[in-house]
C-alpha cells in the first residue's frame, strides 16, 4: 500500500512533484545538499500539525520553519517565486491538504493536531532535543501539553484573574460598611444630643410660662403656638427620613440611567467611528485600479526583470566556469572562446575580468534586489481589494453588533429614564412638604417669641435668651445629622455590572462569586494534577518498554510523577548512579530525545501515521542506530505507520530501510 | 452558593477545556455565571 504525496510552489520545489511513499515502512528521502529534503519534511510536518493552538506549538512551528514569527511576515515555506503553496497526502479514498499563502495563516484540511510537533517529529530543532541540549530536567511543559493540563492551566489564569478582582470589590465594599459603622454612632450620639437640647427647650419654656401674666387668652395662644411648633417639628423630622430613602432611590436610579446613557452614547459613537472608517476604504474603482496596476507589473517588469536576472545568472555561470578553468586546467578548451590556450591565466587580462565578473555579480545581487521589490510591489496592490474586502466585512460585522446593543440599551435606557424622573419628582414633592412644614414651625417660632416677649417683661428676659441659645445648637446638630445621614445614604449603594445594589447585598453577591471562583480553582488544581500525574504514568509505561525494547546500555529513565522532572540512572556493576542531563554526551542525549519522542508519540498521538526523522541519527552510535531502526521499522509494519527518514548518510543503515522516493 | 452551581460551572469548565475552546469563550460563561448569581441573590 502507498500514499502519494504531491508538493506544489514549496520549499525549493517549483510547480508539481509528485511523491510515493510506502506505508508499514520506513522510506529514506536522499537528495544532495540544498534539494529540498528538509522541506519536504517541514511541509509533511505542516500539513500534519498546523494550525498551531498552544504558545508553545506556535513557537516550535516558528522555529521549525513552518510558520513566519512576524505575522504579516512572508510564510517561510513558500517558494520564492509563487505566491501560494500546497501539499496533499492521498492514502486509498481519504486525502489531507496543506495550502500556504505567501502572506497569512496555512490552512490544513482537515485540522492537523499539533501535538505533532512535539511528538512525530525527531528533528535538530526539535522542542524535546532542544530542552535535552539545554540540560534541562523539567519536564513538566511536556506533560502539560501533552495532556489537558495545559487547557486547564489556561481556564485557572483566567478563573485566579477573576478572583483577584472580586476580593478587590470585596475589600472596598468592607471599607464602605466600616465607614458607615464609624458614622452611625456619631448619628446616635447627636441624636441623644438633639433629644436633651429639646428636653432643656421644654423645660426652659415651662419655667417662663410660670412666670408669664395670667393672661387666659394669651396662655391659651403661646399653648396653640407651642403645639404647631412640635407638631411642625415632628413631621419635618418624618419628612426628612423620607427625603433619605427617596434620594437613595433617586440616586440609584440616576446611575443606572446614567450608565445606560453613557453605554448608548458610547455604542453610537463607535457606530460613528465604523462608519467613518467603512468610507476610507479603497473604493471598488479604487481597487479595479490596483488590480489593473498589479498586472501591469506581473506582466511587463517583472518578466524582463526575470529575464534579465537569468541572463546575469548565466553570466556569472559561465565567469565561474572561467574562473575555475584559468587555475586548473591547460588542455581544456576556455569557456570563453572554446580556444586552448597554453597559458590561461596570461592568455586573458586577469584584472579586466575579474573587474567585470565582480561588476556582474553586483547587477544580479541589484536585479535580485529589484526583482522582490516589484514582486512586493505586486503582491502589495492586489492585496488592496482583499484588505478592503476583509475589512469592511469585519467593520460591518461591528457596526451590527453596536446597533443591536444600542437598540437593546435604549428600552432600558428609556425605562430608567421614566424612574429616575418619577423619583426625581418625588425628592422635589418631599422638598416642597419640608419647606412649607419649615416656614410653617418658622412662624409659629417667631409668634411664641413675640407672645413670650409681649406677656413676660423684662424679668423673662434671661429665659427668652436661653430658648434662643437652644434653639440655634438644635439647628446646628439637626443639620450635623443631615449631612451624616445623606453621607450613610450615598455609602450604601454600590453599583456592579451597570445596576446599583444596597451595599449588604452587593457584598453577599460578591461573597458569593469568590467561594465559588475558590472552588473552581481547587477543582482546576486536581484536574492539573489528575492530567499530568496521568500524562506521566502513560508515558513512564511507554519509556520503560522502549528502552527495555531498545536495550539502551544500561540507562534507567522516568518522569518523576510528582516533581516531573526527567530522571536518568546509570547501571553500573556497584549500582545505580543518578545521571544529570547535562552530563550526557550528544549521542545519548539525541538518543534518549528519539526515545522520548516515540514514547510521547506511541502515549499521546498514536492514531497519527506519520514519524518523520531527520539526520539527527547520525549522532547515534552504530548500536543505538541499530536498535532504533529496527524497532522503526517494526513499529511501522506492525502499527500501519509511515516513518520518512531524510539524508541517513552512508551505507550503514540501509539494511535496515526501504528505499523510497 | 449553591452545590448544583459549582457543579454548572465546573461542567462548563470540563467542556471548555475539552473542545479546547477559546479564553472568551471561558469569560463569557464566568460572566454569565455572575450574572445568574445576581438574579438570584435578588429575586428576579
Amino acid at each position: 500500500m502507498s500514499v502519494e504525496v504531491i508538493v506544489s510552489d514549496l520549499g525549493p520545489f517549483k510547480g508539481k512533484h509528485k511523491s510515493t511513499l510506502d506505508r508499514n515502512a520506513i522510506n529514506i528521502v536522499e537528495a544532495p545538499n540544498a534539494f529540498g529534503k528538509s522541506s519536504f519534511i517541514k511541509c509533511l510536518a505542516a500539513s500534519l500539525g498546523l494550525p498551531a493552538k498552544s504558545r508553545l506549538s506556535h513557537d516550535v512551528a516558528c522555529r521549525l520553519g513552518l510558520l513566519s514569527q512576524n505575522p504579516t511576515g512572508r510564510n517561510p515555506l513558500v517558494n520564492l517565486d509563487s505566491d501560494r503553496g500546497s501539499l496533499s497526502i492521498t492514502a486509498e479514498d481519504m486525502t489531507r491538504t496543506l495550502e500556504v499563502p505567501a502572506h497569512g495563516a496555512p490552512k490544513t484540511k482537515p485540522k492537523g493536531d499539533d501535538r505533532f510537533l512535539i511528538t512525530g517529529l525527531l528533528l535538530r530543532e526539535g522542542e524535546i532535543v532542544r530542552r535535552l541540549d539545554e540540560g534541562t530536567d523539567d519536564f513538566s511543559w511536556l506533560v502539560s501539553t501533552l495532556s489537558l493540563s495545559s487547557n486547564y492551566e489556561d481556564a485557572k489564569r483566567v478563573v485566579e484573574e477573576y478572583q483577584i478582582d472580586t476580593r478587590d470589590t470585596i475589600e472596598l465594599l468592607k471599607e464602605r460598611r466600616k465607614s458607615i459603622e464609624n458614622l452611625l454612632p456619631e448619628i446616635k450620639k447627636l441624636g441623644l444630643k438633639r433629644k436633651s437640647l429639646r428636653d432643656k427647650r421644654n423645660a426652659v419654656e415651662s419655667k417662663l410660662a410660670e412666670v408669664l401674666d395670667p393672661d387666659p387668652d394669651a396662655m391659651k395662644e403661646i399653648e396653640e403656638q407651642t403645639r404647631r411648633r412640635d407638631g411642625a417639628e415632628k413631621v419635618i423630622e418624618e419628612l426628612r427620613m423620607k427625603l433619605l430613602d427617596a434620594e437613595r432611590e433617586k440616586g440609584s436610579a440616576e446611575s443606572e440611567f446614567r450608565s445606560l446613557k453613557n453605554r448608548v452614547s458610547e455604542a453610537e459613537k463607535t457606530i460613528k467611528r465604523v462608519q467613518s472608517k467603512l468610507e476610507k476604504l479603497p473604493t471598488r474603482k479604487e481597487v479595479q485600479e490596483s488590480e489593473k496596476e498589479a498586472r501591469g507589473v506581473r506582466k511587463n517588469i517583472i518578466p524582463d526583470i526575470r529575464e534579465e536576472y537569468g541572463r546575469l545568472r548565466a553570466e556569472i555561470d559561465l565567469l565561474s566556469q572561467a574562473e575555475q578553468w584559468m587555475t586548473e586546467s591547460t588542455s581544456v578548451p576556455c569557456p570563453l572562446c572554446e580556444r586552448v590556450h597554453a597559458d590561461p591565466i596570461g592568455s586573458i587580462p586577469v584584472d579586466n575580468f575579474s573587474r567585470a565578473l565582480s561588476d556582474v555579480r553586483d547587477k544580479y545581487r541589484d536585479t535580485q534586489t529589484e526583482l522582490a521589490r516589484e514582486i512586493q510591489r505586486a503582491e502589495d496592490l492586489e492585496l488592496i481589494g482583499i484588505d478592503a474586502e476583509r475589512k469592511r466585512e469585519k467593520l460591518e460585522k461591528e457596526k451590527k453588533s453596536h446597533a443591536s446593543d444600542v437598540g437593546m440599551w435604549k428600552t432600558s435606557f428609556i425605562r430608567s429614564e421614566r424612574e429616575f424622573k418619577s423619583k426625581s419628582k418625588l425628592v422635589s414633592s418631599i422638598q416642597e412638604d419640608i419647606e412649607a412644614k419649615e416656614k410653617s414651625l418658622q412662624d409659629a417660632k417667631k409668634s411664641l417669641k413675640q407672645l413670650q416677649k409681649q406677656f413676660g417683661g423684662d424679668k423673662r428676659e434671661k429665659l427668652v435668651s436661653d430658648i434662643r441659645k437652644v434653639e440655634s445648637e438644635l439647628a446646628r446638630v439637626d443639620t450635623k445629622i443631615s449631612g451624616l445621614e445623606r453621607e450613610t445614604s450615598n455609602q450604601r449603594s454600590f453599583e456592579i455590572a451597570g445596576r446599583s445594589l444596597e451595599l449588604e447585598k452587593a457584598l453577599l453577591i460578591q461573597e458569593s462569586w469568590y467561594n465559588l471562583l475558590s472552588a473552581l480553582i481547587d477543582y482546576t488544581d486536581s484536574a492539573i494534577m489528575q492530567q499530568r500525574r496521568g500524562a506521566a504514568q502513560a508515558f513512564n509505561n511507554h519509556i520503560m518498554r522502549l528502552v527495555e525494547e531498545m536495550d539502551f546500555g544500561g540507562l534507567r529513565v522516568w518522569i518523576d510523577e510528582s516533581s516531573y522532572e526527567l530522571k536518568v540512572q546509570r547501571e553500573t556493576e556497584s549500582g545505580s548512579s543518578d545521571q544529570p542531563i547535562s552530563s550526557l554526551s550528544t549521542s545519548e542525549r539525541h538518543a534518549l530525545a528519539a526515545v522520548l519522542t516515540l514514547a510521547a508519540k506511541e502515549a499521546y498521538a498514536p492514531d497519527i501515521p506519520f514519524f518523520l526523522v531527520d539526520e539527527l541519527l547520525l549522532d547515534f552510535d552504530d548500536r543505538r542506530l541499530s536498535a532504533f531502526l529496527g524497532y522503526l521499522k517494526d513499529a511501522a509494519l506492525r502499527k500501519d505507520q509511515i516513518v520518512i527518514v531524510s539524508r541517513l548518510g552512508g551505507s550503514r543503515f540501509k539494511v535496515f530501510a526501504k528505499e523510497g522516493k | 452558593m449553591t452545590k448544583n452551581m459549582i457543579e454548572l460551572l465546573t461542567d462548563e469548565v470540563d467542556r471548555i477545556v475539552k473542545e479546547g475552546a477559546t479564553e472568551d469563550e471561558l469569560r463569557r460563561a464566568l460572566d454569565n455565571m455572575f450574572e445568574n448569581i445576581m438574579r438570584k441573590e435578588l429575586n428576579e
